[in-house]
């Protein structure tokens, strides 16, 4: 298995430091960060590849890692990662505690790190990782039991390890890691498992635990009036995809998933935050500075925690997010205020969206007549309908309540008119998992 | 009253004397059997568990109903921590049986574990275990040994194999499983849950 393993990687990630992940669109031949740039934008700046050549691209190398022997919940066993490219030395993870160093000319393995992972570790939704992060020479990722580990860039040596989730309590970890200034940046996941979210900060070098925030308040906290009983304890709203970071403003912008359980509100009614979510985040204390709700009381399991995409326009700071209840947000990111809200696919349900003029949470008016999303179920066949009272919308299947079926795609994402735009989309639902 | 009367009355009653063959299973058949007459042992006497029991000597013939072995016919042995904090335990792969003894090994937390392996078949094996950092292979040539040492450090249940030939699905598959807690820094801030299973 180790055949040809060379053991040792160039230590490019040795000058990889904040300076230049702030500024990692200035260098296109490489991929610092999870989405390129701090911003979230994924884009690329190099032109060689473009719309005449590329039918051309070819399969210049592969890298396949198949499942050894047991693994846990191995239908979902995939590969989810996005590849961390320094200096021609590409670092990518693969599910079940693998990490590899590849060299990125012709994909020759450097070195390879795997963390033995129990095979009884609840994976609420999939046995994936989203990748590493990368900073001052190490390597940080994620195994599915909740650990934080730094590798030695050069040897694929652990440095540290940290714990920060509980798999007694379902709880898992899958997303990759932000390094940001010097610290690294981790999010929980399990939305599905009665756990409450949260985020943890930890000191680059050392590893010293630095801040949690959890994303539901407990009673007395702001915002645990929106949620009701003890639910807030089994609340969800896992942060299981990485953030994004402003310099400028030095605010982190993190989502959060789906209330827990997701599919039936009747045990927390409230608009349950900070469930669904965008939280700006001070990255040096954990402090929440403003906060965005995508879909109150959410029963769809939306589970916003979709990237929060960063851009300027006009002399102004705004924050994008494409939500899985089929809007487009603009939000101003200084201030988290309400922008604008298009449609792009077909809502599954009526949601309440928060404008300047009517808010679904404190600190702004209420909205006139309460709009949380509501669910109708109609059981036929052993399944659940969620019906949208959304009039002349389309009304899709979303999941089956029958636990042996797969999860349903909507039938077809067809138009429907809400507000001024009229989009129309084929495209599938995501399918990631937390 | 007079001790005559006294032994008298214990023999006659019958849950007395389920106590004293208790007491004398130890003696009569060895300690593992002892462990039978526990409460919670006696409790899983429900049918399905009888007959899964009855069958497994059946199946356990190769070439009678299956060729494999079943996983678990090799026992259970709890690791041992020494001075040095390391914990140790020692595996056999006996002749012509194509089984790991024991084939469930018992870490009481986690940490580093030293298995010893002797190869007392006329087969080759290997012994592929998990462990930090990478999976390890340890090579058992015929008749003779070789130790291993990895590092688990996350409770929960982990398996070890040979991959030599299919001998894993042929009974070579074991389990490793590591007690313990989550340490109370990594656990959520909440009241105590109801747990699936807990009493
Ligand atoms: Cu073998």
């Amino acid at each position: 298995m180790d055949a040809g393993l060379e053991g040792r990687a160039p230590s490019v990630v040795q000058g990889a430091t904040y300076e230049r992940l702030a500024k990692a669109r200035a260098e296109p031949q490489n991929w610092l960060t999870y989405y390129g740039a701090y911003d979230g934008q994924r884009y690329s700046a190099l032109d060689q590849i473009h719309s005449g050549n590329v039918k051309d691209l070819a399969v210049a190398w592969v890298f396949q890692h198949p499942p050894l022997g047991l693994v846990s919940t191995p239908v979902t066993y995939a590969f989810e990662a996005t590849p961390i490219v320094v200096d021609g030395v590409l670092f990518m993870t693969g599910p079940d505690g693998y990490v590899w160093a590849l060299d990125a000319a012709n994909g020759k393995l450097l070195w390879q790190y795997h963390h033995a992972i129990p095979l009884d570790v609840p994976l609420c939704c999939g046995n994936v990782n989203r990748g590493v992060a990368v900073a001052e020479g190490k390597v940080f990722f994620v195994n599915v039991t909740g650990r934080l580990i730094a590798l030695d860039a050069t040897t694929g040596q652990p440095v540290w390890d940290k714990l920060f989730v509980d798999v007694r309590a379902g709880e898992s970890a899958t997303l990759a890691p932000l390094a940001v200034k010097d610290k690294v940046l981790v999010g929980s996941s399990g939305g599905e498992y009665g756990v409450r979210g949260h985020l943890d900060a930890f000191e680059i070098n050392t590893g010293r635990h630095l801040w949690r925030r959890y994303t539901v308040p407990k009673p007395g906290e702001p915002g645990s009036k929106t949620w009701a009983g003890d639910a807030w304890a089994r609340g969800g709203g896992t942060a299981w995809i990485t953030g994004t970071y402003d310099a400028d403003l030095d605010l982190v912008f993190w989502g959060t998933g789906n209330p827990g359980p997701d599919f039936d509100g009747s045990m927390r009614p409230g608009d349950n935050l900070y469930t669904n979510s965008v939280l700006a985040l001070n990255p040096d204390d954990g402090s929440l500075q403003w906060h965005y709700q995508w879909t109150p009381h959410d029963v769809w399991d939306y589970d916003g925690v979709n990237e929060n995409i960063l851009f300027d326009q006009e002399g102004r700071m705004y924050l994008a997010h494409f939500d899985k209840n089929g809007y487009l947000f603009i939000l101003d990111r200084m201030t988290g205020g309400f922008v604008s809200a298009i449609p792009f696919a077909a809502p599954l349900g009526e949601i309440s969206i928060a404008t300047p003029e009517k808010s679904v949470y404190s600190g702004r008016p209420r909205p006139q007549g309460r709009t949380s999303a509501r669910v109708r179920p109609a059981r036929r066949n052993g399944r659940m309908r969620l019906t949208a009272p959304e009039p002349g919308c389309p009304i899709p299947r979303w999941w089956s309540s029958a636990a042996s079926s797969n999860p349903r795609p909507p039938n077809s994402a067809r138009a429907c008119r809400i507000g001024a735009a009229r989009w129309r989309t084929a495209a599938s639902p995501n399918r990631a998992s937390s | 009253m007079s001790t005559p009367l006294f032994w008298r009355g214990v023999l006659m009653t019958p849950t007395l004397q389920f106590i004293a063959l208790a007491v004398l299973a130890p003696v009569l058949t060895g300690c593992s059997y002892a462990g039978l007459v526990r409460p919670s042992v006696l409790k899983e006497l429900n049918p399905r568990v009888a007959a899964l029991v009855n069958e497994l000597p059946n199946v356990d013939h190769p070439n009678n109903h299956l060729v494999a072995k079943i996983y678990a016919l090799g026992g259970l042995s709890h690791a041992k921590a020494g001075r040095d904090g390391v914990m140790r335990a020692g595996i056999r792969v006996p002749k012509d049986q194509y089984i790991w003894e024991p084939a469930f090994i018992v870490m009481p937390h986690a940490g580093e574990l030293e298995l010893e392996f002797d190869n007392r078949d006329q087969a080759i094996h290997m012994a592929f275990l998990p462990s930090n950092g990478g999976r390890q292979l340890l090579y058992l040539p015929v008749h003779r040994r070789g130790t291993a040492r990895i590092t688990l450090d996350q409770p929960g249940l982990y398996w070890f194999g040979c991959p030599v030939a299919n001998h894993a699905g042929r009974g070579m598959l074991g389990f490793i499983w590591v007690y313990g807690e989550t340490p109370k820094e990594a656990r959520l801030d909440r009241p105590p849950q109801p747990q699936p299973e807990s009493d």
